[in-house]
């Protein structure tokens, strides 16, 4: 799980909002009533699913997010196979995350009719031919 | 379990995984089976199950 820091205007219903104890799911935005003289400003929040309010950071109004993607740990070799495994792909559909070395999600995949699907990266080349070893 | 208390099953998970060779793919089976029953009771109890389950899933390292 990588993290970022996202402006809490680009926090959408559930976003992952990494907390010091972990992640949690953005619910609903909301907003401190502030004062009627104006002098306390209304403060913007996100309630997660557990009920809990996140402010953002009162400097740069931002919240931190996670960000699911692929691991490096993900990839391994075959046993007398030339190329990597990736370990949490679903044989015949695209896998869902990130390339770990483009960090973009831009994968292609192809069905090879057995438990193992090929995978290739559309971005970085490196890891053009995936095999998935990974059988559901 | 709150959200924070998940993650730290997650995280439990996830060090297994890691410290499994690459091609224990019994063993690795048998955790991602753990995970995806342990997903599948926090997406049951959350407002947003589909959010929940895939999160959670995620912070094991298991996406797709």
């Amino acid at each position: 799980m990588d993290t970022t820091h996202a402006a809490y205007e680009s926090i959408k219903v559930g976003t992952l909002l990494q907390t010091a104890g972990g992640f949690v799911i953005a619910d609903t935005l909301s907003a401190t009533p502030g004062s009627r003289d104006g002098r306390v400003k209304p403060a913007p929040f996100w309630y997660d699913t557990d009920g809990g309010r996140h402010f953002p950071n009162p400097t740069d109004g931002t919240l931190v997010i996670g960000l699911p993607g692929f691991r490096v740990r993900e990839y391994g070799q075959v046993p007398g196979r030339m190329g990597h495994v990736l370990l949490n792909a679903v044989p015949g559909s695209p896998p869902q995350g990130l390339c770990p070395a483009s960090r973009n999600a831009a994968l292609t995949v192809w069905s090879s009719g057995k438990a193992l699907t090929g995978v290739s990266c559309s971005v970085c080349r490196r890891m053009a031919g995936l095999v998935c070893a990974v059988r559901r | 379990m709150t959200g924070a208390e998940y993650t730290r099953v997650a995280r439990k998970i996830k060090e297994r995984l890691d410290a499994l060779d690459a091609d224990n793919t019994d063993g690795r089976e048998a955790l991602r089976d753990v995970a995806v029953t342990v997903a599948d009771i926090y997406a049951g109890t959350n407002r947003m199950p589909d959010t929940a389950r895939r999160a959670f899933l995620a912070y094991c390292g298991i996406t797709g």
